[in-house]
């Protein structure tokens, strides 16, 4: 039994309903994942244009194997959003929480996933979460490795931190996707779907900074923790999630096996993800309690 | 008549507020623990104690905030700031982190709760369950959310609500924005700030521009003319597309001063007046204004105190998103 | 009490720059007897230096504070005013509001009547002391002035729209002050 185990995350990304079953096909028959997150974490709006590949979607991944956990919306704020949660809890028994209105409406009975949107800083957060049904916290982006370290060292909770893919920074009810074409979210035609990415916001000195994804905002750069990958394993994480990206998952994916599994080194992996990533800039300023946008270097022994 | 609560970020804006008639008044201390964390603002213990005596002398009540996120191993500072609160004497504690609710609600059980808006509860399930689990008895409630969901929700929970009336806006879910850590290293989240003055900076561009800088990203060029927004991450001009506009909320200050009587009808509890950070003169006008509208009918207009310069209603009239 | 910030413009307009050292000195030590509290916060500050150019002068004044010295006002000249990495450019009346705190300094910024360049924390930090101050210039300064105030009354040009803002309070203890001399 794996002690590491990697995960892909919730596809945050307007992915339209072709491109989300071929994607998942190939996750399900061609990738060393172990935990698969399905599930509309951003808008509400979007599911209906993709609903119908999810139940094959979903028996597919758990037909290779793979353990499959539902994601719901990271905020809630209308009467469709928390109908969207109650039904997805009554359709499913493994959850991510990612709002305080999952956690209610799972009324504390089942075991569930605390998402990377609920704010895990500390002991006494984490102590009371457990004790209301969490069996695994993802921890949020802005979590700096000085926490994690306090934190995971719990040996009878899950510990999961992303380590790859765009890091969410904020979420909202507005749709800026949308107001970037002058349009209200009421009114929205789902133009999120037409970047699979996210759409680029740059500074008025074109300094890349966000990427906008309806009304979520990421950053720019791929969050790449290669390079400390040791020192979470080390301080007890043992779930590490890659984000979904318009880049070859799998092929990520064995990168970040590799390394876990001590088969390749940190620097020699980079090198690798590189050539697959091609010009995204990488990121990893949370982890070192600085800037989220900077690369902090590690040297290696 | 809904209750005005005011904001001080010194204790001479505490007396500034309360001779302009607030009902109410919240404040922090001069630490993390509180989400206005600015270099030499908010009140030692001392100084608290004596302004929460002042403001009880003239039937005000004081809240205060406690609504930032611990990191690990520091949760020391927030248990001690909820204890000296309780022997100053405070009305209620305003607050955010489930951990620190959990703390504040076995060791304090009287000592009153309400929950922040940095809790980011903005449906009704959620508020059930900080009600349920923290016994909280008033909710601050996210910018985001329109008069008709604000009256349902008051339906729905039953509990007290405190709805922005005044001040800068932000547009994303609070208590979980990292916009200004992922530019600077400090957030509002676990710090207790956005946008530190440490990190902003204006520089002249050309003969008739300045740009406003958030460390080293640029975050607005504005004319001699042009009025000048705070320098937050979401109030910032950004390109997109080959447009430069302002992608995430136009920089304008909220005022709701034009529907107070629909706010009330929704059954809306008290009106909270935002800026901390402001000074003793911006609370003097503002809560002079609004003591004025809802004692009558007329209102002064707060146009030029207001961020930017100019007003919004924000998401109350719906719209907004 | 208002200070009369319109006749200390006149008045200083006329003053070759080593007396108005010689009087911001002194109204400096005045403030600072009124207001101890004031001074030992700014002590507490990191060290600071905030470049003041005053949109109606031809002179800029350098206000050091902070890392346990004693704060002090420099009058420079242009020529001088260069590698502060803080400035603030507005008119005297203005900033004295500001000192007084009979106006937000925020709202002056957002109305561009005072710009601000460079980093901005000793401002801020500066700002959130002073704030927790009542200054009276007109109690800590010009009452002091004493000898000054005959040479200041009749150099001034009483016509001036910047009397409409200020309270009736100044204006009759002002025509006191000229019935007086």
């Amino acid at each position: 039994m794996k002690k590491h185990k990697l995960t892909l995350g919730p596809l945050f990304f307007n992915w339209n309903a072709d491109t989300r079953r071929d994607f998942y096909y190939r996750i399900a028959d061609e990738s060393l994942f172990d935990t698969v997150y399905l599930g509309e974490v951003v808008c509400s709006k979007r599911e209906p244009f993709y609903a119908s590949v999810m139940p094959s979607i979903y028996d597919r991944l758990l037909a290779s194997g793979k353990n499959v956990v539902v994601s719901t919306l990271a905020l809630v704020s209308s009467e469709a959003d928390l109908a969207h949660i109650k039904n997805c809890i009554e359709q499913n028994t493994l959850i991510e929480a990612n709002d305080v209105a999952c956690l209610q409406a799972l009324g504390g009975k089942t075991k569930h996933v605390i998402g990377p949107f609920i704010n895990v800083f500390n002991e006494s957060t984490l102590s009371f979460l457990v004790k209301n049904g969490a069996y695994r916290i993802v921890f949020p982006a802005e979590i700096p490795f000085s926490s994690i370290k306090k934190l995971a060292s719990n040996k009878n909770t899950e510990f999961e931190v992303q380590v790859f893919g765009k890091s969410p920074l904020a979420i909202a009810a507005r749709c800026y996707h949308a107001r970037a074409s002058g349009i209200k979210k009421h009114e929205c035609k789902i133009i999120c779907a037409s970047d699979e990415e996210g759409l680029k916001v740059s500074s008025l000195d074109n300094q890349e900074l966000f990427s906008v994804n309806g009304t979520q905002v990421l950053s720019h750069g791929y969050t790449v923790l290669l390079n400390e990958l040791p020192l979470l394993q080390k301080a007890g994480v043992t779930h590490f999630r890659l984000s979904p990206q318009t880049v070859d998952m799998p092929a990520v994916c064995r990168i970040y096996r590799d390394v876990l599994d001590s088969k390749t080194v940190p620097s020699e992996a980079i090198i690798k993800l590189k050539k697959i990533t091609k010009d995204t800039p990488y990121i990893n300023g949370f982890f070192h309690g600085v800037a989220g946008m900077e690369w902090v270097h590690i040297p290696h022994s | 008549m809904m209750e005005l609560v005011c904001p001080a970020g010194t204790p001479a804006a505490l007396t500034a507020a309360v001779n302009a008639g607030a009902d109410t008044i919240y404040c922090g201390y001069n630490n993390c623990t509180n989400a206005r964390n600015y270099p030499g603002l908010n009140f030692s213990q001392k100084e608290m104690t004596e302004s929460i005596s002042f403001a009880h002398s003239h039937g005000v009540k004081v809240l205060i905030a406690v609504n930032t996120f611990p990191k690990a191993g520091e949760e020391k500072y927030w248990h001690q700031a909820l204890h000296d609160a309780f022997e100053a004497k405070a009305d209620a504690v305003i607050l955010a982190d489930i951990g620190v609710l959990d703390y504040a609600t076995k060791k304090f059980p009287k000592m009153r709760r309400h929950l922040s808006v940095q809790a980011s509860a903005a449906n009704d399930f959620s508020i059930a369950f900080y009600k349920e689990h923290f016994d909280i008895k008033r909710v601050v409630l996210p910018r985001i959310l329109s008069i008709e969901e604000i009256k349902s929700l008051i339906d729905k929970t039953g509990l007290e609500t405190e709805v922005f009336a005044f001040g800068s806006v932000g547009p994303m879910s609070e208590g979980r924005c990292f916009l200004s850590s992922y530019i600077t290293g400090l957030s509002p989240t676990s710090e207790g700030v956005c946008a530190p003055a440490s990190h902003v900076s204006y520089k002249p561009y050309d003969n008739d521009t300045i740009k406003s800088c958030l460390g080293d990203v640029t975050l607005n060029h504005f004319s001699k003319d042009e009025a000048a927004p705070y320098p937050t991450p979401c109030k910032g001009r950004y390109k997109v597309n080959s447009k430069s506009l302002y992608l995430f909320e136009d920089p304008v200050g909220l005022n709701a001063m034009d529907i107070l009587s629909q706010l009330r009808d929704a059954g809306v509890t008290a009106l909270k007046i935002e800026g901390r950070q402001r000074s003793k003169a911006y609370v003097a006008q503002t809560v002079a204004a609004f003591r004025k509208a809802l004692d009558s009918s007329s209102h002064k207009s707060l146009a030029r105190a207001a961020e930017g310069g100019s007003e919004t209603f924000g998401a109350y009239k719906a719209g907004w998103k | 009490m208002f200070f009369p910030s319109s006749l200390a413009t006149a008045f200083l307009k006329f003053m070759p720059v080593p007396l108005v050292q010689a009087v911001t000195d002194l109204a400096l030590l005045h403030i600072k007897n009124k207001h101890p509290s004031l001074f030992s916060n700014l002590k507490a500050l990191p060290k600071s230096q905030i470049l003041i150019e005053l949109s109606d002068f031809p002179f800029f004044m350098l206000f050091s504070f902070g890392n346990k010295a004693d704060a002090s006002i420099d009058i420079l000249d242009p020529l001088d005013s260069m590698g502060y990495t803080t400035k603030i450019k507005g008119s005297l009346e203005t900033l004295l509001l500001m000192l007084e705190g009979k106006t937000d300094g925020d709202e002056e910024f957002f109305s561009r009547s005072i710009q601000i360049f460079g980093n901005t924390s000793s401002i801020v930090s500066f700002r959130n002391v002073l704030d927790r101050e009542a200054i009276s210039l007109y109690d800590d300064i010009v009452a002091p002035l004493g000898a000054f105030a005959p040479f200041v009354i009749s150099a001034l040009n009483i016509a001036d729209s910047s009397f409409s803002k200020l309270s009736p309070m100044f204006v009759s203890s002002w025509n006191d002050l000229r019935k007086s001399k």
